[in-house]
């Protein structure tokens, strides 16, 4: 097991327009979390957000949770983001992960049936300087809150550093 | 489920935690450009992007803000300072060696190289 102080991860919730992010240094340590919109008529735009996280916290790896979106509309928004991503990390040799919804989903409801708003309360218990943010359980018939994306990029840093340096019995639940 | 490689370690500290502190408190960048008596949020956005360095009476500012040492809060500028001083010191020390000096003068040599060494051994304690 890995056990190093520095290893800044950024994790990214790439959605359509827009996409939340937390960067970590280490397990325990959030640097910065945010929502940032990158869909406008010019591509660059993800790269500079990105460009401007790189800058200033020189992430080793960049994990990417990809979004299930099932429209026609926001499915290859998605892909060119993704794309674009890729190539900004190649230019500037860091690592990038792909993870699917499906992986993630199974690492956290392993024991018991969870959902996305599980995993997030889950994150504001480990990092209470995010509580505040923590979205309400939302009805079926609601709309998901824009703040949830940081809640699922958070999760993809807790689904990393549970494979690097603790073990799973440490990212269960709390009690409701 | 997918096999997640180990990315090459980063060591190096940022530059600052000025952004990270202020995140947690939850204070947005004007409210700590007030608390610190500046007329917009400008200057500490640049102070959190190492723009630009604060002044030493607003570095002192944010250590009582935070309650955090200005070391810990500014330690890759801290990490620089210190490679530069240190490798400062030992050109400084090679100089000294290579000096003579009678009465007074050797006293004083021999005063400022055992500082010299006194100093690297607290360091190394």
């Amino acid at each position: 097991m890995l056990n190093l102080p520095f290893r800044r991860v950024l994790t990214l919730d790439l959605r359509s327009r827009k996409f939340g992010f937390v960067v970590f240094e280490g397990p325990h340590t959030l640097l910065d979390w945010g929502i940032r919109t990158h869909a406008d008529e010019k591509r660059s735009l993800l790269e500079r957000r990105l460009n401007n996280l790189q800058s200033m916290f020189a992430p080793s790896i960049i994990l990417v949770r990809k979004a299930v979106e099932r429209d026609r509309i926001s499915q290859p928004m998605i892909r060119l983001a993704i794309h674009n991503l890729k190539a900004f990390a190649k230019r500037t040799l860091i690592t990038v992960l792909l993870i699917d919804e499906s992986s993630l989903h199974g690492f956290f409801s392993k024991e018991a049936k969870i959902n996305k708003h599980d995993i997030a309360r889950m994150v504001a218990d480990r990092f209470p300087e995010l509580s505040w943010r923590l979205p309400p359980k939302r009805k079926p018939w609601q709309s998901e809150p824009a703040r949830q994306s940081i809640f699922d990029a958070a999760s993809l840093g807790l689904f990393y550093f549970a494979k690097h340096v603790e073990t799973p019995q440490d990212l269960k639940p709390a009690p409701s | 489920m997918p096999q997640i490689p180990s990315p090459e370690v980063n060591q190096r500290h940022l530059d600052n935690y000025l952004r990270t502190h202020r995140r947690k408190a939850g204070l947005s960048l004007r409210e700590l450009g007030m608390l610190l008596a500046y007329a917009d949020e400008c200057a500490v956005s640049r102070h959190e992007r190492s723009k630009t360095q604060p002044p030493i009476l607003i570095a002192i500012a944010y250590e009582v803000i935070f309650r955090t040492p200005v070391a810990a809060l500014f330690p890759g500028m801290r990490e620089t300072v210190e490679l530069t001083i240190e490798q400062r010191l030992h050109r400084f020390e090679e100089e000294l060696r290579q000096r003579n000096g009678k009465g007074s003068r050797a006293l004083q040599l021999a005063q400022k190289l055992a500082w010299l060494n006194e100093r690297r051994n607290i360091k190394g304690a």
